[in-house]
């Protein structure tokens, strides 16, 4: 079953039309990409994800559910901006969230300590939110997020402000959680993490999806795209030789790159490699990575649209 | 979804442990009464207490009778009393020493002398056709009301007893003659039950209606403030996002509304603690209180509506609003409502009766202070404090309804200020 459905949902800004009319199904237990430029709407699709905002049209159901029928302890969230009260102790901030989604003050309690103790924070339960670093402060925030188990957790730029270290203790966390069943929806600006963490995205541009799937199928489909060569005996290659097969080529004395054109293979270049004579030592199919494809995309859809990204 | 009374309990619960936690609370709780009570008994001592030293008049006279009699007259006081009106008229006796002028003293002499500074000041009399006496003062200072009230006193004293000496009276007779007689004010409450007025009667309504106004404007302002801080820091969205935005309101309003009273109670219990540690007062100041129950009920009512009702449109104007200076102008209007029933604090005390204050008692924005003035002052029909009572629910529900709306829209809004016509466009839809 999808944790999320999104059928026609969108909302405008007086003229500004923040989400166009989107579908969208994001499965269950799984970790979600939410990708875009700045601006492009992806905080306005979580807003109303967390009942921030209502749509102005279409539908959001949650594992099946209307959204508004859903209890707000079935949700967790991160937002981008610092979303904590600083003047209170870490620890009765914790239980308060906790207890607005439904948790006894019992077992709020019980789930702060043993949250602040996988951050490694047990030692601030009883310091003010202002002492802590802006670190510390996000770990107090995936906490909120995720301290009452929510079956569906949205975190919107969780890694900012993390060094690396921490940015792998949030990745193992968000991994702990996933076992446990809960379904992540994580928006962020940083490839790598989306590589490693993301089982499916969504690439949002000007309010509309522009992409959407599973990492592994787009970045072969974008990846096999990319071909990379070394061979030997190929010092007269003509660039209009591969016209009919690649959009680009770039041939060097031993070495050439090729992106191919869709409807073509990468197959087909070695294939026409091997009839021109070339003896070639490595064929490989380059992987494009997110980042390439993110900018790749979002360049392209933005050359035909209007333009009021901020 | 219905309103998740859990969900107001634990907003209420961290406003209310938030603020009594804070060290201002403490503060505040310790200074106000120390502040108050300088400022409601300072004046009141000052006037009984002798300020500065007396002003020296000299007496010129011209009559030949008038300034030797008013320089040994002394004024038969009013029955020895502790009220605080005999001590203020004992205290006014002393506010000046009356000397006769040296003899032939040229008036216009004394009158350089009294622009020099080297005299206070003096009293011309005389007598024509017309007028038996004629008094004039001269000073540098006539602005004390208490030099004049003493000059007046011993005039009239010197008077009757100069019409008295005309009359040919024995001046032991013309003494017994001088007694004062004063009216004692005793209240009528239902039943025709009589008690003793005393300076309470008018203390209390005063006092009552400024506690609602105190804290209306007080704990209203922190609302505003609380509002738009969580605005600004963010913190709203994440709140919002488990909460509706009515939960978090009301959480925030009945939870700064019950470290109001929590606060109010402490003043009241220590208030009442001092008056029992001391049985004079107590006695002379409790005996047939003029609180009675049905205030205290009242009082309590009032300020529970009053405060949702005002402090509700506090939260609007914070959630409309993105900076305390924007807060500004809408503060104004709406603290108009709770200053203009104070202003006419006087006239609805002296006629409590009158249609128009019957009317400011029943308007849900005025109600709270003057009908708590009309209570304290009269018997104040049933219906009328049940009419009063239900408007004011009414008024109170309609406006947190619509407050509602404005700050489920204005939490979420950053950037430029709304307009009326969008506020408006926020209730409606």
């Amino acid at each position: 079953m999808e944790a999320l459905s999104y059928r026609g949902v969108q909302k405008n800004f007086g003229d500004v039309k923040a989400v166009k009319p989107l579908d969208l199904d994001i499965p269950q237990g799984k970790i979600f990409g939410l990708l875009g430029p700045n601006g492009a709407g992806k905080s306005t699709l979580i807003r109303m994800t967390m009942g921030i905002f209502l749509p102005d049209g279409g539908a959001i159901s949650v594992f099946g559910q209307p959204r508004g029928e859903v209890a707000s302890a079935a949700f967790g969230y991160l937002p981008e901006d610092r979303g904590l009260y600083t003047k209170m102790k870490v620890g009765e901030l914790l239980r308060f969230f906790a207890s607005l989604r439904g948790l006894s003050s019992a077992e709020a309690g019980r789930r702060a300590s043993e949250g602040l103790r996988r951050v490694g924070l047990e030692k601030w339960e009883d310091h003010k939110v202002d002492d802590l670093s802006k670190g510390m402060q996000q770990k107090i925030q995936l906490l909120v997020a995720i301290q009452h188990r929510p079956k569906i957790a949205v975190l919107d730029e969780p890694f900012t402000g993390l060094d690396p270290v921490n940015v792998e203790l949030f990745m193992e966390v968000l991994d702990e959680i996933i076992a446990q069943g809960t379904t992540v929806v994580l928006s962020t600006h940083q490839m790598e993490q989306v590589e490693k963490l993301c089982h499916a995205i969504a690439l949002i541009n000007k309010g509309e999806v522009v992409l959407k799937g599973n990492v592994a199928d787009i970045r072969r489909e974008y990846g096999s795209r990319a071909v990379s060569v070394s061979f030997a005996d190929g010092a007269e290659l003509q660039d209009s030789q591969f016209a009919d097969l690649a959009e680009k080529v770039i041939l060097m004395p031993n070495e050439a790159r090729f992106v191919v054109r869709p409807e073509a293979h990468a197959g087909k270049v070695l294939k026409r490699l091997l009839e021109l004579g070339v003896n070639v030592s490595r064929f490989e199919e380059a992987q494009a990575s997110m980042h390439d494809i993110f900018v790749q995309v979002v360049s392209g859809s933005g050359a035909e649209g209007d333009g009021h990204a901020n | 979804m219905r309103t998740n009374w859990g969900n107001i309990y634990a907003v209420l619960r961290r406003e209310f442990l938030d603020r009594v936690r804070k060290k201002s609370f403490l503060v505040s709780t310790l200074i106000t009464p120390v502040v108050f009570g300088g400022l409601m008994i300072l004046p009141g001592l000052l006037s009984v207490m002798q300020t500065g030293k007396p002003t020296q008049v000299l007496v010129v006279d011209r009559t030949g009778w008038a300034g030797p009699a008013v320089v040994a007259a002394s004024p038969a006081a009013r029955p020895a009393g502790n009220s605080l009106e005999s001590k203020a008229e004992e205290s006014a006796m002393n506010a000046a020493t009356l000397k006769m002028a040296p003899a032939g003293e040229d008036l216009e002499a004394i009158k350089r002398d009294i622009g020099d500074g080297k005299v206070d000041g003096a009293l011309f009399l005389e007598g024509d056709g017309k007028a038996e006496l004629k008094a004039t003062y001269f000073g540098q200072n006539i602005s004390n009301p208490q030099l004049f009230q003493l000059l007046d006193s011993r005039l009239n004293v010197a008077l009757v007893e100069h019409r008295l000496d005309k009359l040919g009276l024995d001046r032991a007779i013309a003494d017994k003659l001088k007694g004062r007689v004063e009216v004692e004010p005793v209240k009528v409450e239902k039943g025709g039950k009589t008690r003793k007025g005393s300076i309470m009667d008018f203390v209390v309504p005063i006092a009552l209606a400024l506690v609602i106004y105190m804290m209306i404007l007080m704990y209203g302002t922190a609302i505003m403030n609380g509002v738009l801080e969580e605005k600004n820091s963010k913190v709203v969205e994440v709140i919002i996002s488990a909460v509706r935005p009515f939960e978090l309101m009301m959480g925030k309003i009945v939870g700064i509304a019950s470290v109001g009273l929590l606060q109010y109670g402490i003043w009241f219990m220590a208030g009442a603690a001092v008056f029992m540690a001391n049985p004079m007062n107590f006695q002379s100041h409790m005996d047939g209180s003029p609180v009675k129950l049905l205030q205290l009920v009242l009082l309590v009512l009032y300020f529970l509506l009053g405060f949702i009702f005002y402090s509700s449109l506090y939260a609007a104007i914070g959630a409309a609003c993105t900076s305390q200076q924007e807060t500004q102008q809408w503060q104004m209007p709406i603290a108009f409502g709770l200053i203009i029933p104070f202003m006419l604090m006087m006239p609805t005390l002296m006629t409590p009766n009158a249609s128009w204050v019957v009317a400011l008692s029943l308007f849900p924005v005025t109600s709270p202070i003057t009908m708590l003035l009309r209570v304290g002052a009269v018997e104040v029909p049933l219906w009328q404090i049940g009419a009063s009572l239900g408007l004011l629910a009414l008024g109170t529900v309609g406006v947190a309804w619509a407050a509602a709306r404005v700050y489920r829209v204005g939490i979420l809004m950053t950037g430029k200020r709304p307009s009326i016509p969008e506020i408006l466009r926020w209730i409606k839809q």
